[in-house]
């Protein structure tokens, strides 16, 4: 798929709103490592019990790590698309007022 | 047309989750968990949450790609953009195979369940198991293609009826086998069990005789199980909002599969009983396994009861438990074969799309707008599959395909996001990018290398699948692939005679055509080929390509006074127009459709540019087509050429530079050749000696026989070469002063490494600044396999944004 066909798409930003979005996530990255080293640590629990109570703490406290990484991922998803939102609205607006003029 | 039509969006968030849990807890559950319970023992419980963390780095990466380029073909289209050459049709290869044999496995499956089920029900169908196996199972693949090209609505529907029936059932499974071990009592026919939480049935956690290997088999054996988001982004074409939803169905699914993995796991090893699974092998008519009794840890005998490992242990703690997980199983292999079904189906008509696979396989239907063609096709590979193919063996394959593909996409996020920087529209960016996608391909290299060690059979069908496919890639794809992103071509006069050879001149306008037609013409003679004139008119890409017809009749007047100077020499002579927005790109394909050996450019002459050697378009072009290039600085003298300067540094590799210095002289009444070589240390007479003779090898029997430099040797004869040999310390300096009095300077680069030809790629145009005469650039074509790799090589030192 070419640039071309990629902007035939809808795919691209328009011109005026490229350089606008910065490359940086809108995850918060600071909650996602924490999360991830609950995953880890959880990993490590189920390891190092052998079987007893560690071991089931540790796989209880992975199903946790799943559902904190889910919802610290689907959080970035909705500031992202809310940063594309703001970004093409501000575009839109002084069109809309032209064409109300 | 027949590709007009687009796919429509009609897939919610619940709808395109569902399909990915769908696919995720298919087989995965039903059909492999007993078998990979007997490789880790409880740990299998560990060996899913590690492949949960596995999964989750490229799910991050898929969540990006997913919400910036939502297209079907998914891994397939971004390996496309990311990678070069025959990498986007390997990933598509392995993504359409290895998706067609998980849909066979779960078909597969699920005639084994319904045969069961039907077993257990009194029905008689009057066939064997195997047999009955594989009918059910074709005709379940034939079902399901009908839904699928009902529409993608119908097809989310059935999915989400069957996916949501199927988490209900192991829900039930869970909670009866959770009971079961908490309170064991609880169910009086199951009185006689040993029970209990904590039994010595989960521990040792990690089997001394499985250990970390056991886990890491395990491990490899179910990853095809959680490939669920390469189904979602397949969808990308029909989901609603799929900048948002795509990256939350990833993860959405996911968050719900891993703990549902890791909570049967924890069930079947933790409540059910050695002797009853031991028993039921008997029923079934299997023999029983040496060594094994009841009092052997369960997971063992796990191993031999297969696929139907979960319906043995619920029938030992769930009323009618067999009846429900046959059930439980039947939904799932039909929601895990329609979500397989789906993506390969999406992943084909994507390489259609692409031309990389025959064009019906991108016809889509205009009345229920799904992609038809591809559909039949596929389900035909499924049932193919289910037909004949040993699939336990394939599927192991199939896993280290996957393993591959999401190692491909792990590489084209990071060039992606080179490539294309701030202008794609991501709904979801990867956090510590790019340590991200590095440790998810350093995991899945060390999973994917660690199942050669387990399953050697397995990789043999990887190599044997990836070497078919990189023939047709080279043999079929990669020209029809070619021909659709060629700049089309306006109007075409082809020669009066087909020769083996041929010569393309690149003609922008009318001034100094005539040096180039004559050298094209000359070159074109000597190798008993034809010149193919070539006018490219450049439309921006604002405009659409149907503006440039008005600029045709003026392309025809530019071409037409170009083949006057051609006429004298009496060679065959086409004449092409094409139009684009690339310039250089209608040059390469020309090249490449003619399979030319030379091509010969016209140069405005150097300019200060950092980011070009010799101009944006020539370097394109000497970039990208394989033949002998000759670029010369304009000259509005057409008189003949007497005199030609050739600066040689490796005598070996002269005879292009030679070649054309013979051919530029022809015909001149005072003709001559002066070979100057350099060198920073005076030349003793015997160095001399040895560059005499390798120049003179290197024109009589030049690597390429069919080059005829060795015609030069004529010039030789008549005394027209001489041979200078100086001692400079500023090679640039020196060949421009000694430029002054010559006609013609001819300047290459040699045919040496990668890196050698970056760095030397810069003195020929230095010199060329400072030259006395106009200056002929030259570069020899390489060898096939070094213009490919180096070509590669190119594609990531090229990537910036665009």
């Amino acid at each position: 798929m070419s640039r071309d066909e990629l902007k035939q798409q809808n795919l691209l930003l328009p011109e005026e709103h490229w350089g606008k979005i910065d490359l940086h996530t809108s995850v918060n990255k600071t909650a996602l490592a924490a999360v991830l080293c609950l995953g880890l640590a959880s990993v490590a629990l189920m390891v190092m019990g052998q079987g007893r109570w560690v071991t089931w703490l540790g796989a209880l406290l992975f199903v946790v790590f799943m559902i904190l990484f889910t919802f610290v991922s689907m959080t970035g998803v909705d500031r992202q698309t809310r940063l594309l939102q703001e970004l093409s609205s501000q575009t839109e607006s002084p069109r809309k007022k032209r064409r109300q003029v | 047309m027949r590709t007009q039509h687009t796919l429509s969006r009609e897939l919610s968030l619940f709808d395109v989750t569902m399909i990915g849990v769908g696919a995720m807890i298919g087989a995965g559950i039903f059909v492999l968990t007993g078998e990979a319970a007997g490789t880790a023992g409880p740990a299998l419980i560990l060996a899913f949450a590690l492949n949960g963390i596995v999964t989750i780095f490229t799910a991050m990466v898929y969540a990006e790609l997913g919400s910036a380029i939502p297209e079907a073909g998914g891994g397939y289209l971004w390996v496309k953009e990311g990678l070069p050459g025959s990498n986007a049709f390997l990933a598509g290869w392995m993504s359409w195979f290895a998706h067609a044999v998980a849909g066979a496995l779960y078909a597969l499956g699920f005639g084994a369940f319904f045969f069961e089920l039907l077993r257990l029900l009194d029905v008689n169908v009057g066939i064997d198991l195997r047999l009955g196996q594989k009918a059910f199972g074709v005709g379940i693949v034939l079902i399901f293609a009908f839904i699928n090209y009902r529409g993608a609505s119908e097809t989310g529907l059935a999915g989400n009826v069957v996916t949501v029936a199927k988490i209900i059932v192991i829900a039930v499974f869970c909670l009866f086998g959770l009971k079961f071990m908490f309170f064991p009592d609880w169910w009086s026919s199951a009185s006689s069990l040993q029970g209990g939480f904590g039994a010595s049935r989960l521990v040792p956690f990690i089997p001394g005789e499985t250990g970390w290997l056991g886990i890491f088999s395990a491990m490899g054996l179910t990853f095809i199980a959680f490939e669920g988001y390469e189904i979602i982004v397949q969808a990308g074409e029909e989901v609603k909002d799929p900048r948002r939803n795509i990256p939350k169905a990833v993860f959405l699914s996911l968050s719900v599969v891993v703990p549902i993995y890791m909570i049967v796991a924890f069930v079947l090893v933790g409540a059910s009983d050695t002797g009853l699974l031991l028993q039921s092998l008997k029923e079934l008519g299997q023999e029983l396994p040496g060594g094994l009794t009841a009092a052997s840890e369960n997971w063992k005998a796990l191993k031999y009861v297969g696929e139907l490992g979960l319906a043995q242990a619920a029938s030992q703690f769930v009323p009618y438990g067999a009846f429900l997980i046959l059930g439980g199983g039947v939904l799932s292999t039909m929601s895990a074969l329609n979500a397989t079904t789906f993506s390969s189906t999406r992943v084909s008509f994507a390489m259609g799309r692409a031309r990389n696979l025959p064009d019906q396989f991108a016809y889509i239907s205009p009345r229920t707008r799904t992609p038809a063609a591809a559909l039949a096709w596929t389900a035909a590979l499924i049932c193919l599959m289910v037909g004949f193919v040993p699939l336990r063996t394939v599927a192991a394959a199939a896993d280290i395909m996957f393993l591959l593909l999401f190692l491909q996409v792990n590489i084209a996020v990071i060039t992606i996001r080179k490539k294309y920087g701030t202008k794609l529209a991501y709904g979801y960016l990867t956090p510590f990018f790019p340590i991200v996608p590095i440790l998810s391909i350093v995991m899945q290299l060390g999973l994917a290398l660690f199942m050669f060690h387990h399953y050697p059979s397995a990789w043999f069908y990887v190599i044997a699948w990836l070497t078919g496919g990189f023939l047709i890639f080279r043999f079929y794809a990669s020209g029809r692939e070619r021909e659709k992103i060629a700049p089309p071509i306006l109007a075409q006069q082809r020669g009066l005679e087909v020769r083996p050879h041929s010569v393309v001149v690149a003609v922008a306008n009318p001034l100094g055509a005539g040096p180039l037609v004559r050298l094209g013409s000359r070159v074109a003679l000597h190798r008993n080929g034809e010149v193919v004139l070539l006018h490219a008119v450049r439309v921006p890409l604002q405009l659409p390509q149907r503006a440039a017809t008005r600029f045709i009749s003026a392309a025809q007047a530019v071409l037409k006074n170009a083949a006057g100077f051609a006429e004298p020499f009496e060679v065959p002579i086409s004449r092409v127009i094409r139009t684009g927005p690339d310039v250089a790109q209608a040059v390469v394909h020309t090249v490449r459709e003619k399979n030319s050996d030379f091509v010969i450019m016209g140069w405005k002459g150097p300019r200060r540019r950092r980011d070009t050697q010799i101009g944006r378009n020539i370097d394109k072009v000497l970039r990208e087509s394989n033949a002998h290039a000759i670029v010369m600085t304009r000259v509005d003298d057409d008189d003949p050429v007497s005199r030609v300067l050739v600066p040689v540094a490796d005598a070996q590799n002269a005879g292009l530079a030679i070649f054309v210095a013979a051919l530029l002289i022809e015909g001149s009444p005072k003709p001559e050749i002066e070979v100057l070589h350099l060198s920073r240390e005076p030349l003793e007479e015997s160095g001399r000696e040895q560059f005499r003779r390798l120049l003179a090898g290197a024109i009589s029997e030049d690597e390429e026989p069919d080059l005829q430099a060795g015609f030069a040797t004529d010039f030789f004869r008549k005394g027209s070469f001489r041979l200078e040999f100086r001692q400079a310390t500023d090679v640039i300096s020196e060949i421009s002063e000694y430029s002054s009095g010559f006609d013609r300077l001819i300047l290459g680069t040699s045919r040496g490494g990668f890196f050698q030809r970056k760095v030397f790629g810069r003195i020929p145009t230095q010199i060329a600044e400072r030259a006395k005469c106009p200056v002929i650039l030259i570069r020899p074509r390489e060898r096939g396999i070094t213009f490919e790799i180096q070509k590669f090589f190119q594609f990531f030192r090229e990537l910036e944004e665009e």
